[in-house]
This record gives structure tokens, sequence and C-alpha cells, in this order.
């Protein structure tokens, strides 16, 4: 059973949310009927060709999306680390009968924590390690190669990437493409075409669906997250052949991601691979969120769950979220990349990665693998989870429906309602977080969440500091809706997660109030810190202090919270704003001098 | 009595099971409805009636202003109650029931006659689960993938170290080789000034956005290039996408759904033909720069929805300003025309001739003398003439706004890496004219010409080599296809991999062979691929002439 099958609206939520959508399109219908009468000859006439929108997506887009476009598409001026800048805009046109709202920045901007990029390991911004060589890759092999892989477009980071990618993820191989979304619709196109069928999980990425539709494979979808419908599936699949000609299928491909952006689940990577092995389908695993940010050593869902690598045919994932750089990889047996390398377009035709953002991997990499010499990247892939885990705790033990599991940095907080979405975006803005929304179409209707991404390069303070302010608004939007039979699932998650990575004694006493109070530490057995390990300085005691440090630390810990608390909220009454907001310490990073001052950094730090 | 009372039952009760497939859902309600209404209308008269019949004066039947009715119904209960000449038991008792076993006999016999054969629904009994688990078993997939034996394997990329000019270093190999496979037209990739404003934006950004646009992955150097790309084609707008093959297939299925008509050009490259795949539109093809083909293939479009009275579609007709698996390119003047004329849409993957062709840059399009707003849909790589990574669309705002909700490789993707939206900016900046009209980037735009001309000229006339296009075009994508075909396309192919290894170590040039993905829907004859670049000098060029003279020379004979 999967999270979001805990969750049901409650009533007066869902009535109020039809309330408000109907209103909205009411009076959009009459605006536009009085825009009409006002301005009979501003509305576009025949000109003989079709129209670019239909009439009803023309009209959501207007006069329901215009209402609200200003919670998307938030321009930033900075790098997306854990602060970003979020430029000030301003509507300089509104929806009107023909035109849609038009939204501007205006200058200036404010600073606002960051809880909606993807960069789990904070290798986002300026990177003593990774930056100054991304840098000399671009110094020595230009911006771009200008040319596909097969012609001049592979450069020796090229090369050096895919070995490594291969022997991170253990397989035999591996090919790295530009873009995460052409990974997937170039690939699944090249792996099975007409005779083959898919079986998909319901809620797969756009990028899945483009690929299996430009394979023209028949496609079947399945349970989120259910291996046993997956298994009828398939049974019923291979028991009754193609449709109407009911010859065999050619083959079966099984396409599950790793961690669902939009639920921050996991897969069940060891159900569902099991189910794939004994009906002889083959299993493509899309870890676009989990590279990185799941497993103990950030290998993904296979190591998260203890599945061998080798068992997944084609593990698919992007260097976009974790490793901060762009573009994706295909791993798996030699004799697949193989095939991939003269058939896949991507690798035919496209563009070959920039060696800068090859290089940014290829750094990060080693930073996780431990081969810059430090113990940085283990660091942040703890600090990621215990993040993760402490912010998740504390969102459902104030009563908020958070879906998704332990570990995983992506959890949505279910608000059922349009308003109360947009309500809560904009004033957790105004309070200077930056959080995403998603409402339909992209989730249904009734189903509509916000959404957090943690990073590592989170501090405690910052998040205590988020979880503080969202408290308000919280309540402002009346978004604790305490659904039991969430709440008593994901509590069941949290033993069952620790009884397997932490052993059963501290299972015992797992409960999600215990995280969110901190009476249990996670990370006390590997890590006394609580600073973010972003720029490697600053990582507190180190590994295995002794128990007396750990308590003693747990109670300062403990003890300190209140009285941080207390002085906020005095702060606040004043008017001051947060006084433990670390966003006044924080300075702009600013650029290094010149290339060679990074050259020689690193160089000598090496 | 009882024998016959019987058949009855048995006769309707058998009819709904005969008919009531048959028996449409509306007659069954009526029937419903007849069936509660006479019952309760009957009922209510006899109560009437009776009520009547009790009360013997007139007056209490004016309490229910029915007595008329009431008296009518008397009279008529009377003919009709027990004891009456119309009650069925005065009917059955004067010899009636043979009537209607007359009938039944006769209902009986047409049933006799029909044919008693009927297809069972479910003629076979469903799987048993250890009939699928048998089925499970005996299944054997195909693998994966197909073997690679026996296929014509392609020779291993040449990995690049270095970059020096129009050179670059490979690995396994000392001496510096010239570089004509990279379409680094304006030397955008590696020009100095470009490369330090990447560099601090690295610094500044660092590499990854990591973020699609609409969740905070909007930087403003995204929103400053978008800017100045509009400014520079003079439209409403412009968008950009992260990837080149994602950008076209991605605003192709943004344009057209199952309803909508896509004409292209069959020599289309592969984003086009995905794009119009993942769209679901009906697709024609019209051959290759024929506008007679094209003019036909709308026609019958045109008679097929005034003869079916559909309503009005989008229609789109997609070509390529510089087809770049072949190196010419499409005759826009005409194409325009007839899109004018027909109210198609038309959509110009500008990608190898932006930054290339037209006086100030802008392409195909403008060559053709094509003014800006007269092609609604304009779209082109980034990584050819500037020199970066990802795609650009643009065009008015409606267009553009629309790809915003609907391209699916903008919505649902990464955004670009600030540093290659910094990258793209410079070169835009580079083309801009000033006051007097000139530019550097014009300059470097005739310099280029200069090049392509000096390439076209002198390598028309490599014996054995066929150059795709001849030597008058100003396309800087050659494509030298063998003059003798073996008739084998993958005998062609290996020629090709031969003369391009042997101008390698032969002639120090690094050349490109095409390869096309068994997903092509065409693959066009094999082909050696040359980029004309302004870094390529005079000697250079004479040098690529001379390896490939020897190289088709010593391959071909031998």
């Amino acid at each position: 059973m999967s999270s979001g099958d805990t969750i049901a609206p409650p009533f007066f939520s869902i009535l109020s949310a039809l309330f408000i959508l109907s209103a909205a399109s009411i009076f959009g219908k009459i605006r536009d009927v009085i825009y009409f009468l006002l301005h009979p000859f501003k509305v576009k006439g025949e000109t003989g060709y079709a129209p670019i929108r239909d009439p009803t997506e023309d009209f959501y887009m207007r006069r329901m999306y215009g209402r609200i476009v200003d919670c998307w598409n938030r321009p930033i001026c900075s790098a997306p680390t854990a602060w970003v800048d979020v430029m000030k805009r301003e509507r300089v046109r509104d929806t009107t009968g023909v035109d849609t709202a038009h939204i501007v920045p205006i200058g200036g901007h404010t600073r606002c924590l960051n809880l909606s990029s993807y960069n789990y390991l904070g290798f986002a911004a300026f990177d003593p390690y990774c930056t100054p060589r991304a840098v000399l890759a671009i110094e020595n092999l230009g911006i771009s190669s200008c040319s596909p892989r097969v012609h001049a477009g592979t450069t020796s980071v090229h090369v050096e990437l895919e070995e490594l990618v291969a022997r991170f993820l253990g397989v035999d191989d591996a090919i790295t493409y530009g873009m995460g979304f052409a990974t997937n619709s170039s690939t699944i196109p090249a792996l099975v075409g007409k005779g083959c069928l898919v079986i998909s999980d319901a809620l797969n990425h756009s990028s899945i669906v483009a690929g299996i539709r430009a394979s023209g494979a028949k496609v079947k979808v399945f349970r989120h997250n259910d291996a046993d419908h997956l298994e009828k599936l398939l049974r019923l699949a291979i028991a009754e052949g193609q449709p109407r000609s009911h010859r065999p299928w050619k083959k079966i491909l099984v396409i599950v991601e790793g961690v669902y952006s939009m639920e921050g689940e996991t897969c069940r990577l060891k159900e569902v691979v099991e189910v794939a092995k004994k009906y002889k389908a083959y299993t493509y695993l899309d870890e676009a969120h989990s590279i990185g940010a799941l497993g103990p050593t950030g290998r993904g869902c296979c190591e998260h769950w203890g599945v061998d690598p080798r068992d997944v045919d084609i593990m698919m994932g992007t260097f976009t979220k974790s490793f901060g750089s762009c573009g994706g990889y295909i791993a798996g047996k030699r004799e697949v990349v193989e095939h991939l390398r003269r058939h896949s377009p991507a690798h035919l035709y496209a563009c070959s990665m920039a060696p800068g953002c090859v290089e940014q991997v290829t750094s990060a990499l080693h930073v996780m693998m431990g081969m810059d010499g430090t113990d940085r990247g283990k660091q942040k892939i703890d600090q990621l989870h215990d993040n993760a885990n402490y912010v998740r705790s504390r969102l459902l033990a104030m009563g908020l429906d958070v879906l998704g599991s332990w570990d995983s940095p992506v959890m949505p907080i279910m608000t059922y309602n349009a308003a109360k979405m947009v309500a809560f975006s904009r004033l957790t803005l105004a309070r200077k977080l930056a959080m995403v929304i998603v409402g339909f179409p992209a989730t249904p209707v009734l189903l509509t969440r916000t959404r957090i991404c943690i990073s590592a390069s989170h501090t405690r303070e910052d998040l205590d500091w988020a979880i503080e302010q969202m408290e308000e608004v919280v309540d402002l939007c009346m978004l604790r809706y305490r659904t039991k039979a969430l709440y008593q699932l994901v509590e069941s998650e949290l033993k069952d997660h620790v009884k397997r990575h932490f052993g059963p004694e501290i299972a015992e006493r797992a409960t999600i109030k215990a995280l969110a109070t901190g009476e249990l530490d996670l990370r006390k057995s590997k890590d006394l810190s609580t600073k973010a390990v972003e720029g490697g300085v600053g990582v507190g005691i180190g590994i295995g202090g002794n128990a007396q440090q750990q308590q003693q630390h747990q109670t300062q810990s403990t003890s300190a919270k209140p009285k941080r608390a207390a002085a906020n909220s005095k702060a606040q009454l004043e008017g001051k704003g947060p006084a433990a907001s670390p966003r006044n310490g924080e300075t702009h990073r600013k650029p290094l001098a010149s290339v060679q001052a990074h050259a020689k950094a690193f160089v000598v730090s090496k | 009595n009882t024998l016959h009372v019987f058949a009855h039952i048995h006769v309707i009760s058998s009819s709904p099971s005969g008919i009531g497939s048959s028996m449409s859902r509306h007659r069954v309600v009526a029937g419903l409805a007849l069936a509660i209404v006479v019952p309760l209308v009957s009922a209510y008269l006899v109560a009437n009636a009776s009520a009547a019949a009790l009360s013997d004066n007139e007056q209490s039947l004016n309490f229910f202003s029915l007595s008329g009715i009431a008296n009518a119904f008397r009279a008529f209960w009377d003919i009709v109650g027990p004891g009456g000449k119309l009650h069925p038991a005065y009917f059955l008792e004067h010899k009636g029931h043979l009537l209607i076993e007359g009938a039944l006999i006769l209902v009986i016999v047409y049933l006799a006659l029909q044919h008693s054969f009927k297809v069972r629904r479910h003629a076979e009994e469903p799987l048993t689960e250890k009939e699928i688990d048998q089925l499970c078993k005996e299944w054997s997939p195909e693998p994966l993938v197909p073997s690679t034996a026996g296929e014509l394997a392609p020779p291993e990329s040449h990995v690049i170290t270095g970059l020096e000019g129009p050179y670059v270093y490979l690995k396994g190999r000392k001496e510096k080789v010239i570089n004509v496979a990279s379409s680094n037209y304006l030397n955008m990739a590696n020009n100095k000034e470009n490369k330090i404003e990447s560099i601090e934006t690295v610094n500044t950004y660092g590499v990854g956005s990591c973020g699609p646009r609409g969740f905070y992955g909007t930087i403003d150097k995204h929103l400053d290039l978008e800017k100045e790309l509009a400014d520079f084609y003079d439209t409403e707008a412009a968008i950009i996408y992260s990837y080149d093959v994602a950008t076209i297939a991605s605003i192709i299925p943004a344009f057209a759904n199952r309803k909508d008509i896509i004409i292209y050009d069959e020599c289309c490259s592969y984003p086009i033909q995905t794009g119009c795949t993942v769209s679901r539109a009906r697709v024609a093809l019209f051959k290759h720069n024929d506008m007679d083909d094209l003019t036909r293939i709308i026609e019958n479009f045109e008679a097929e929805e005034k003869a079916k009275n559909k309503p009005l579609c989008r229609k789109l007709i997609v070509v390529e300003g510089i087809y770049s698996n072949y190196g010419d390119m499409a005759q826009l003047k005409s194409i325009w025309e007839i899109k004018d004329k027909y109210k198609y849409r038309l959509m110009v993957d500008e990608s190898h001739a932006f930054g290339v062709l037209g006086a100030t840059g802008r392409g195909a399009c403008e060559h053709f003398g094509l003014k800006p707003g007269q092609v609604e849909i304009i779209a082109a790589s980034m990584s050819h003439a500037m020199g970066s990574v990802g795609g650009f669309c643009v065009g008015d705002r409606d267009i553009v706004e629309h790809q915003r909700l609907s391209g699916s490789g903008y919505c649902f993707s990464a955004s670009l890496p600030p540093y290659l939206a910094v990258a793209s900016s410079h070169m835009l900046r580079l083309l801009r004219p000033d006051k007097s009209g000139n530019s550097p980037g014009k300059e470097l735009m005739a310099l280029l010409q200069k090049r392509v001309r000096a390439l076209r000229d002198q390598l028309k006339g490599i014996p054995g080599l066929k150059l795709f296009g001849g030597a008058a075009l100003p396309s800087p994508v050659l494509h030298m296809h063998l003059a003798k075909s073996s008739g084998d396309a993958v005998e062609d192919q290996e020629t090709m991999y031969r003369i391009a290894d042997h101008v390698l170590v032969n002639g120090g040039v690094l050349v490109g062979v095409s390869q096309y993905s068994k997903l092509d829907i065409r693959r066009p004859p094999p082909s050696l691929v040359i980029y004309a670049t302004v870094a390529l000098g005079e000697k250079e060029i004479l040098t690529v002439v001379g390896a490939l003279r020897k190289a088709v020379r010593d391959v071909i004979k031998a």
C-alpha cells in the first residue's frame, strides 16, 4: 500500500474545492461575455487558421491559470542553492477576453529559503572541488562540442564520466546524454517497438510517456507502486498476447521510477524486480530523483532496497538533480549500451553533453565516492537523509498530510483545494520560503499539493526556521487534516525503515513524535553534526563520538530549541522578523577573480 | 384452464429472455411505467366505484366531483367485471380458450422452425490459473536488444583531448588534426571572451539549474536570452529549450493532436519525425523539395476535409531551412506561397541556417526574403552557430505562451544550465547590428560564406565522390556521397568508414561519417559530413581537400 492510497480529501474540502473552481469558471465566463460586449471588434475574427488552443484550453489558460500565474515560473537570480534570490514580479497585463495575463520582473529580489530545487546533495552552487574542474573543462574543451557523439562530440571527459557512472552503479557500461528528458524519450523507442508491451507505473514521468508514444509499443498501466497489480497485468498480458492478433508479445518492459517526483515515494523495487524476473519481463528503472539521494552511499534505489543492480536491466538516471548539472545516463549490460550507441537518436543526432556539465558530474561523483580524499560525500548524503527525515517527521507531527517515504528528499503536503494551494504559495513566499505548488492538470483536481525538496545544504537552523514560518501559514490555510490512516502507515514505514538500516532495538523507539522532537537522532551513531556540509567546512565533531558526547549534544540541541523558538516569536511580535534566520548572516558568494586562481587552488589541494 | 394459464405464464416468462437483448432500454422503462400507472389508475377508479356503490345517494358522489365518470365506470364494470360479457371468464367459458391455444400452437410451431443454433458469447472457458501459469512458463521473450552479430560495427568514436583553433588533439595521436566534423560555424564554442563570460557564470550560478522552468528553475539569464532572441528575430516572444533534439520534438506535439494535419518533407531529420509520431496527428510526407507534390497532398487533404464536412483543424507544414541530413535548402519562398494560399501554418527548423544565412543571420527565411512574422514558428538548435547547447523557438506571443504550458520538453525538463544561456546571449550580441548596420557577427558570416564557397568549389571536383547540392549552395553542411554506389548500403557505409579512417590517419583530418538509427524512417545514402567553419584557413581547406582526394583514390582503387 502506498501512502497515496490512504488519503481521502475530507468531504468539506471536496465541497469547497468544487465550489471555488465552479465560481472561478462562472465568473470567468461572465467576464468573457462582458469583454465581448465592450470590445466587439477586438475578438479575433475568422483568419482561415484554426486557433492554436481549443476554446476550453484557452478559457482555462486565461481565466483560471491567469489568476494564479504568479505562483509558477518565479525567476531567480542566484545559484539554486539553500537560499535563493527570488526576483520580484508585477502583472503588466491582466487577463482579457483574448489575451493571457503577463507578469514580468520589475527589478529587485528577495532572499528566500529554497525548498524547491532538486539540489539534493548541494552541488548546485559553487563547490570548491567541482567548480574549478568544470571551469577547466570549459577552458580546455570549449563551451560545447557542436557535434553529436559519433562525429566529434566525444571528448576525454565523456569517456571518463561513462566509465565512472558504470563503476558507481556497479554495472558493465553506461552511455550519457545531454538532457534527462531526452534520455527517456529517445532510449525507450530504441529498446521497444511494434509488438512489444510496456507496463508502466501510473505515475511515471511525462518523458517516459513521450518515449513510449514515440516507440509505437503498446502500453498498460499498473496501479502506482502495486506489485500485485503488476503481476496480474503481466500474467494476463502473456496469456492473451497482443490485442486482436493474439500473437505472443515480442518483449515486455516494466518501467518504474526510483522516487516519484510528485509523491515523494520510493519504488518498491524488490517486489517489482521479483515479479518482472518471474515473468521474464525486462525492468527499466528511472532514477531521476533517487540517484545520489537514496541509499547509504547515494547509489540510488537499488542500494536503498538492497537489490542487485544487475537484476535491473536498464538503469536510467539524470545528472540534473543530485549532481547539480544537466543530462542523463543509461547504464546496464554491455550489449544494451552498445546497441544504444548504434541506434539511440540522442546519441547519433543530438549535440553531445557540454564538457563543463560533464566535468561537474564527474567531480560530484568523485566526491560521492570519496575519490576527492575526504568524506564530504558521505557527510552530504547523511545530512540529506537526516534533514529529510527530520522535516518529514516535523510536518507529520504538525498534523499535515505528507506523502512519501523515509529518506526521500521529496515531500508533498496535501492541500486538497486549489485555492488553499495558491494561498499557501503566496503566503509562504511572503515569509521568504520558495516552495512549489502542483495542481490540475499535473495532479487530479482534488489532490492539489505543495511540495518541499530538501537539500544537504540546508542546515538544521534553516529547516527549523522554515517550519516555524510554515506553522503560521498552515493555520491560516487550515491544512491540518490529520488523516489517521496516513499517519499510521507512515509510522509503520518508519519502523520498517529504521529496522532495516539501524537495527531492531532502535526501531522499537522509532516514532514520528520522537523523530520530530529530537529524542531519536538517527545520525548519532554516525555523525553528530547539525551543520550543513556545504563547502566542506565546519563538519562538526566527526565520526563515532562517544556516548557521553552524544548525550550532551542531544540535551543541548533539545534545550536550545524552545529558547530559539521563543526568541523568534518575540522578534516577530516586535516586527523584526525571525531572529534566528541565517538569511542575515549568509553572504552572497562572489565569483572568484579568475579561472587560473581556481585551477591553482585545485592543483594545490590535490 | 390450468393448462393454458400455465402455458401462458411460460410464454411470458420466456419472452424476456428471448428478446431481452434486442429490447431497447426505453421500451423496458415504458413497460415498467405502464405496469405501475395502469394498476394505480384502475385501483383508484375501483375504489371510487365501490365508494359510490356503498353510498346510495348522489350527493356523496358530488363530493368527489367525479359522479359522471363513476357512473360510466359502474356501467362499464357491469360489462367487464365478473359475470359481464367482456370478462375473460365469460370468453373462456364460451370456447374462447381454443383461440388462445391455437395462437400458442402457432407460436410454438414458429419457434420450432427457427434456427436453434446460437453463438454463445463466451464460447471458450476463461483460462484457468494453471493454464496461465503454463503459458507464462512457455513464453520466451526476444532479447532486450537484438544481437549485433552480422551488423556493420561503426568504428569507435575518436576521443578529443584538447582544442587549438581549427585543430583538435585526439587520444592516442600526438599530432593535432583538423576538425571539420563540428558544426561550430562561427567558432563561438571556442571564443575567448565567450569562454570567460561562461566561466564567470559558472562561478556565480553553478553549473546546473536544478529544476524545471516552472519550479524556480527560471534564472534571469534565461529571461535575458529569451528577450534577446525575440529582439533579434523581431518577434513578440521567444522560448528556450534545454536540448536540441527535444526542441522540435516537443514543439510539434504542442501544436497538433489526433484531429490535426501535419505535412513534412520526407528528408526531415529524426526530431521532426518523432515529434509528428508523438503528436499522433494525421501525417503526410511530400517528396523532397517538390512543390507539386506538396500542393497535391494539401489538395487531397482539403478535398477529404470538405467531403467529410469536418470542422477547421490546425494544419502545419514542417521543413528544415538547411536539411541536416543532406545539406541542401528548402525552397521557402514557394513553400510560403503555398502555405499562405491554403492557410497552413509553417514551421521551419533553422538549426543549421541560423547565424549562417540571411543578411542579419536570421536564417533561411531571411535568405529567401521572408519577413519576421510571415513564418509562424521558427525553431533552431543552439548547438551549431551559437556554439552552445539547447534549442529555441520564436514566434507570436500566442505561439510561445502556448508552449510554456504544452511543450513537454519545456515543462517537464530541467532548464538550460545558465552558463550555456549566457554563451548563447554572447553570440546574439555579436550579431546585433550597430547604427551603421554592421556587426562583428556580420563579418564572421561573410568569412564563413567565403569558406563555404572555397570548400564547395574544391570538393565538388574530387573524383569518386559527389557533393550533394553542388558548388553554388551557401549551406555550410556538406554531404559527400559516393559517385558510384555499389548498390549495397552496408558496403557503401563501410567504404565511407574506410575513407574517413584514411583521411584521419594519413591526412590528419577528422571528418564525420553519417550514421542513422534504425528508428529513422528513411536512411539517406552513406555520406561523409564536412562542416565549413570560420576557423578553417585556406591552408587547412587545401589539406582537407588533398587528404580526401588521396583517401578516395587509395580506398576505392584498393
